[in-house]
């Protein structure tokens, strides 16, 4: 049996061992809460911050594709690098002339600052020449007519010198 | 049906019935059933008094109710046995004892199994109570016996049992004597069966006229059951604390340990709202980091959109179009000059001014000039040179 003093020392120990127990988890626990306590006020600060500078993702991405797709409906009018080469395009022009009863006077190939062109001049009717120039602008692919002049010789028609070409896509 | 049983040991009536319903008998079984909610014993089987209690500690009122009772009744005390219930009235506490023989008793016990045993006290407790009147009578009436309750200025008093007569002249005859002259006047509140309820209310008015009456059924009672600490002779719930530093200590350590536990709860929590914070900041982070990316690649795409657009060539057909819708039928253009989108055209017109500001209204031309126009000789009409830019591809 444990004597009246041994028991009261025991109960001190007990209670001292409880209270530095206590003390030390209070402490770590305090110094983990201070810092929890700054990176809660760092992290609220910071998706604050999100929050207002954040656009919509989803008309965004409306916005992306809707480009990716006009783009794409761009592409599709100009021709790739090697598709067509000028010999090709100038007898398409040569069958259009002779399509719109258009008589040409000079069909040659020209070149200004590295590009090339082909050059025609032509008399004929108003009318079909109107027509040959809507066919040219409603071709699938984009064909180009950057130099065009146009007399006016009466009675309808009307003499033409223009240098076309077509659009290719550059590498 | 929920009810109380009755039975009566002292008159060697070992049948069990149902309270308010004496003729239908149940087995001793019974008692243990559930719609039994506790076993009622004979009053007649106990003496019954009311002590005044004096402002002494609760664990002290048996030992001082037990010595009271051994002056009272000078018997052995080992072949008795006594509970009590406290009640306050008028600011002092009040005993009602009921002594009863140890073999009654423990047959009852062993009747009720662990059931509640009781006496008409145990039910009429609360009514007595809530008692408004100064001076009333309870009467509670049994197929067997009737046990009086009588309250003198709001506190009860006395506590009565009479064995019942064949007749219920001679039951009256006998309350009439309990009721002293000077309680005449005093209220009677009857407490009964359903079928004795027709009987007691015409012979109250015959033979207590000048006590004002009221009837009420025992079905008061059935609609809440009785709590273990108000029924009658159940064993004692012995529970030794220990001694009170002992359990200072044990609640001072209790209190510590569950700060400690609080304390932890709450570092606990405040850790995962920093870890659901820091998680929401991240996949906020990579959002941004996802929109950012997006951005820069809508500004390619328009860039990219913006060229494809500048390589567009320019329509000469709309060209023709847009002219036509500027020029009435009185212009006549002789010759039209297109350099990439620069315009240089001469024409005739009836009014070159006119022409030159509708073109410049229109959308499609820009930088529209009018250098120069003279009347032409012959004709009423202007013979002018103008130059502009096409901007409509």
């Amino acid at each position: 049996m444990l004597s009246k003093r041994e028991k009261l020392l025991l109960t001190i120990l007990g209670w001292v061992c409880a209270g530095c127990l206590f003390l030390v988890v209070v402490l770590i626990r305090s110094a983990q809460m201070g810092d929890a306590g700054k990176n809660i006020a760092d992290y609220e600060a910071e998706l604050q911050r999100f929050e207002l500078i954040q656009p919509n993702k989803e008309e965004l991405t409306r916005y992306f594709e809707d480009l990716t797709k006009e783009i794409e409906r761009e592409e599709v009018r100009f021709y790739q690098a090697g598709e067509m080469d000028l010999t090709q395009f100038a007898k398409k022009i040569h069958k259009l002339l002779a399509d719109y009863n258009l008589a040409f006077s000079r069909f040659q190939r020209t070149e200004d600052k590295g590009n090339r062109f082909i050059e025609i001049s032509i008399s004929g009717s108003a009318w079909d020449f109107s027509r040959f120039v809507k066919e040219i602008f409603e071709s699938p692919k984009y064909w180009s007519i950057p130099y065009i002049t146009l007399t006016n010789k009466g009675n309808k028609t009307i003499t033409a010198t223009f240098r076309i070409n077509y659009e290719e896509l550059e590498e | 049906m929920m009810g109380y049983a009755y039975t009566d040991l002292e008159s060697h009536k070992h049948n069990l019935v149902l309270l308010d319903q004496s003729d239908v008998h149940l087995d001793y079984s019974v008692a243990q059933n559930n719609h039994v909610m506790g076993l009622m014993m004979s009053r007649l089987d106990f003496d019954s008094k009311i002590i005044e209690v004096p402002p002494i500690p609760d664990s002290a009122v048996r030992d001082m109710l037990s010595f009271k009772i051994r002056s009272l009744y000078p018997g052995d005390p080992a072949k008795t046995q006594f509970d009590y219930k406290l009640f306050v009235a008028k600011k002092k506490r009040f005993a009602v004892v009921f002594i009863g023989k140890n073999p009654v008793i423990e047959e009852y016990k062993s009747i009720a199994g662990k059931k509640p045993l009781l006496l008409p006290f145990t039910l009429l407790k609360g009514q007595l109570n809530k008692c408004k009147e100064q001076d009333a009578c309870f009467l509670f009436w049994h197929s067997d016996w009737v046990e009086l309750f009588i309250l003198q200025q709001g506190v009860l008093a006395t506590t009565t049992a009479i064995k019942r007569a064949k007749h219920i002249k001679s039951d009256f005859r006998k309350i009439s004597k309990i009721l002293a002259k000077e309680q005449e006047g005093m209220s009677l509140i009857n407490y009964c069966a359903d079928d004795e309820q027709q009987l007691i209310s015409e012979h109250l008015e015959i033979h207590l006229p000048q006590n004002p009456g009221q009837i009420r059924l025992f079905k008061e009672f059935f609609s809440h059951g009785i709590r273990k600490s108000e029924a009658l002779f159940a064993p004692e719930r012995k529970t030794k604390l220990p001694p009170i530093k002992q359990r200072l200590t044990i609640y001072a350590f209790a209190l510590l340990f569950c700060f400690g536990l609080l304390y932890n709860k709450c570092a606990v929590n405040l850790m995962e709202y920093e870890k659901y914070l820091e998680q929401k900041r991240n996949e906020s982070v990579r959002l941004y980091a996802d929109i950012s990316s997006m951005q820069n690649e809508i500004s390619k795409l328009e860039e990219k959109l913006l060229g494809l657009r500048d390589k567009k060539p320019i329509n000469v057909y709309h060209l023709f179009n847009d002219l036509s819708s500027v020029f009435t039928g009185q212009t006549e253009l002789l010759t039209l000059i297109l350099k990439n989108s620069s315009l240089q055209m001469e024409g005739r017109s009836i009014n070159a001014l006119n022409l030159e500001e509708r073109l410049k209204k229109h959308t499609s031309f820009s930088q529209v000039s009018l250098p120069e126009f003279k009347p032409e000789r012959n004709s009423y009409k202007e013979r002018f040179r103008m130059q502009g830019v096409y901007n409509a591809q």
